[in-house]
């Protein structure tokens, strides 16, 4: 089967069901925008303030620079959910996906044993992950502006470069541990052993996969772009409170092509000759 | 007791232990958020009401003062968000930093409601609340400035003259001039003796001038006396200082005062800037002195020449045409005004006055044509400025040099026309006493003596105490007594008494209110 079949079928195949394990990180992630475009109220202060002082500092509790640096806080919170929820969410739903593919089936114990694995390896795989992406983009924000000026000159043609590359590699790095939870549930083995076989997997398929997690992940990139760089022409030209409805829907869309990505490789896999009990 | 049990209880005695402090701490985070989300409140105020106001500039339509008033109404509203409790120093008499932020803001958002009511034409609403907060904010000399500036304003806004005056000179002895920063721009503080001598001139009253450049001259000395300034103030203070002596013809001081200046400049190189004004003023005294005036007005342009950029190139320019234009080289005198203006038209009160001095340049050089056009041009390019106020009367003076009797009812009517137009423009400007007075001597000129008694009025009842008025009512008891209109002198007479007492013409008007009451 193709990658693009798998992707098809991972389109045509949502259920709530299968999505519910990634629900709660959305609902984080909704939850702390609902806090920061209420910094008026005390409660919103003391949750969505404490966070983006944390962060930024003093200025993050000001209006309007709290709502303009909120696609900076909002992605810590992002990154810290996806990396506590996810290792969680993930391993469940590769599991869910698994269990409707034929042969894909597995005992109640076994599932169990192997998710007990899957849970530690795909967290280490995330940490991993975004400490490198993280490390990447200081390098990119360091160096990349500069050499780019000389050659782009236009400040905003600049940092639209820089973004895309930015998110090209970041992406390619996600895609390589993209099959560490779903290498977890091939069969009972050790947390090196999964981490292993979930990095070789993800290089192996790697041209398979990161296209097409691109593609899914589209109409999100969108609004993380309109969100970063347009966040100062939101705050100026239309009401300030635009850019966290911009990262609302920036939420759901990402939340969205989370599923069908790890959907998506789980049917790669399975595919290949894998994910078979 | 088992083992188990005991190990429960401790730990319970450990809850029972952590749940106050943790209670207290949960309170005093809570109370930390809510003045956080307070000042937030705020902030979200102001900038919805500050987008509101840029969104009312940028409309075609314009903003009325119904307009200005409701967006005035949304800071205001902003601003009653807290309560004032939450700037008030505790106990200690100290502002904490959460507290220091918050009158920050407020105070902003109190200058920029201040700013669209007198917009408006109500001052009144704003200098209420910049008392208030003033008041509330003493300690705070960053905010405690800004309301003083607000309060003056709108008393000059009320026609209040003297008493926006009192403000100022408190201000003066309440806020020590500070040095200043890397723009190089000067404390607000130090241009007061200015605003305050210009103020006493464009009310016309030309002794109270004098008094305030002669307390200019002991506010900037005191200063200097007191020692201690940044190099940098202490230019600033002594170019003021030279300025004040040149106003009172203090040649000698204001020499020493530039020779002073001059020492600076070659001592701190951060004050070479100051080379193109102390050049300036070196020349102006020059010219000031008599004696040749071709090297004065050499000395003048050089400056402009070699300093374009720098403030004292226009009015350098001007005073070099000025000079050419006394000493009969109209034609030289001309080609100055023009360049001026081609040069500078920014500038706009030396672009005004250049403009005016053009039109009688031309007058005098024959081209009454050209003169005409240019004086009629300056109203309408320049409202508001002084020469927009001499423009009307210059052209019915030229008619009346040449006797042409007709043309100085057609001049003289449409100066009584101008007058009325930039009057209704900005009736709350202090420059509406020169423009009435103006507008009175054209209706005099014209004989209509009941329009000019009506101004006359209206200058009683809106500049009380301005010598222009004085000066109206004399003229107003002359026309009165020439038409037979025994009431109305009488009754000026009376006002005149009244309202200035110590006038050198009080005591014959005393005589004559007393011989026409009998």
């Amino acid at each position: 089967m193709r990658p693009w079949q798998c992707m098809m079928d991972a389109l045509r195949s949502f259920t709530w069901r299968s999505y519910v394990p990634l629900l709660p990180i959305l609902i984080a992630q909704l939850l702390y925008l609902v806090l920061a475009l209420n910094l008026g109220q005390a409660w919103g202060m003391a949750t969505a303030g404490a966070i983006g002082r944390w962060a930024v500092g003093p200025s993050a509790i000001n209006y309007p620079a709290s709502l303009e640096i909120l696609p900076l806080t909002s992605s810590y919170v992002e990154t810290w959910t996806f990396l506590i929820g996810g290792a969680f969410a993930l391993p469940l739903l590769a599991a869910a996906v698994r269990m409707t593919l034929p042969g894909g089936e597995m005992a109640a114990e076994e599932r169990s044993a192997r998710l007990r694995v899957a849970y530690p390896a795909t967290f280490l795989a995330l940490g991993a992950a975004f400490a490198v992406t993280l490390g990447w983009q200081d390098i990119v924000v360091r160096f990349l502006p500069r050499t780019l000026a000389s050659f782009l000159g236009q400040p905003f043609q600049v940092s639209l470069v820089t973004w895309t590359i930015s998110v090209l590699v970041g992406y390619a790095i996600i895609t390589a541990v993209v099959y560490v939870p779903i290498a977890a549930l091939d069969r009972r083995a050790g947390l090196g052993g999964t981490l292993r076989t979930g990095l070789q997997l993800g290089l192996r398929y790697f041209w398979k996969t990161y296209p097409l997690f691109l593609l899914l992940s589209l109409p999100a990139l969108a609004l993380q772009l309109v969100a970063q760089l347009g966040g100062s022409l939101l705050l100026v030209r239309t009401r300030p409170e635009n850019a966290a409805y911009v990262l609302f829907a920036y939420a759901v869309l990402s939340s969205v092509a989370t599923y069908f990505a790890w959907n998506m490789a789980t049917r790669i896999h399975h595919a290949a000759g894998g994910n078979r009990s | 007791m088992t083992l188990l049990q005991r190990r429960n209880l401790r730990r319970l005695g450990w809850l029972r232990a952590a749940a106050p402090i943790a209670l207290v701490l949960a309170a005093v985070g809570c109370d930390a958020a809510a003045r956080q989300a307070d000042v937030y409140r705020v902030q979200q105020g102001i900038w919805k009401a500050i987008r509101d106001v840029r969104t009312a500039r940028l409309d075609t339509a314009g903003a009325d003062s119904t307009k200005l008033l409701g967006l005035r109404q949304q800071f205001i509203d902003a601003i009653e968000q807290v309560s004032p409790s939450a700037w008030t120093p505790g106990e200690g008499g100290a502002r904490t930093q959460e507290q220091r932020r918050l009158l920050a803001i407020v105070s902003q958002a109190e200058i920029q409601a201040a700013t669209l009511a007198m917009e408006a034409g109500r001052p009144d609403l704003a200098l209420e609340r910049c008392r208030a907060l003033g008041r509330a904010a003493e300690g705070d000399t960053s905010v405690t400035r800004r309301m003083d500036i607000l309060v003056s304003g709108s008393l000059k806004q009320m026609g209040r003259y003297d008493e926006s005056i009192d403000v100022m000179k408190a201000m003066m002895v309440r806020y020590p001039p500070r040095a200043p920063d890397s723009t190089g721009v000067e404390d607000f503080v130090l241009g007061l003796p200015n605003v305050i001598i210009d103020l006493r001139r464009t009310l016309g009253d030309q002794e109270g001038a004098r008094r305030e450049l002669a307390d200019a001259e002991r506010y900037y000395n005191g200063l200097i006396l007191a020692g201690g300034l940044d190099p940098r103030l202490e230019a600033q203070v002594r170019s003021h200082l030279v300025q004040t002596y040149l106003e009172q013809n203090k040649t000698a001081a204001a020499n020493a005062g530039l020779d002073s200046l001059e020492t600076l400049a070659i001592a701190y190189p951060e004050l070479k800037q100051l080379t193109p004004e102390v050049r300036y003023r070196r020349a102006k005294l020059q010219a000031s002195q008599g004696g040749d005036p071709a090297q004065a007005i050499a000395a003048l342009e050089r400056v402009a020449f070699d300093f374009p950029m720098s403030p004292a190139a226009v009015p350098a320019l001007l005073d070099a045409a000025l000079l050419k234009e006394r000493s009969n080289r109209l034609p030289e005198a001309l080609e100055a005004y023009q360049a001026i203006l081609s040069r500078y038209p920014a500038r706009r009160d030396y672009a005004a006055t250049a403009l005016l001095r053009q039109g009688m340049v031309e007058e005098r050089l024959g081209n009454w044509a050209a003169s005409k056009r240019t004086l009629e041009s300056v109203p309408g390019l320049y409202p508001r400025t002084a020469a927009a106020a001499q423009a009307p009367i210059t052209i019915a003076e030229h008619y009346a040099r040449v006797g042409d009797r007709q043309g100085i009812q057609a001049a003289l009517r449409r100066a009584v026309d101008a007058y009325t137009e930039m009057i209704e423009a900005d009736s709350l400007a202090p420059s509406v006493v020169q423009l009435r007075w103006n507008k009175f001597r054209a209706l005099a000129g014209l004989e209509e003596a009941d329009a000019a008694f009506g101004v006359i009025e209206s200058m009683v009842a809106n500049h009380p105490t301005s010598p222009l008025t004085g000066q109206a009512l004399l003229e107003g008891i002359k026309i009165a007594d020439r038409k037979g209109l025994t009431s109305v002198s009488r009754g000026f007479l009376a006002r005149f008494v009244q309202d200035f007492p110590n006038s050198p013409k009080a005591d014959e008007a005393r005589r004559r209110l007393r011989s026409v009451s009998k």
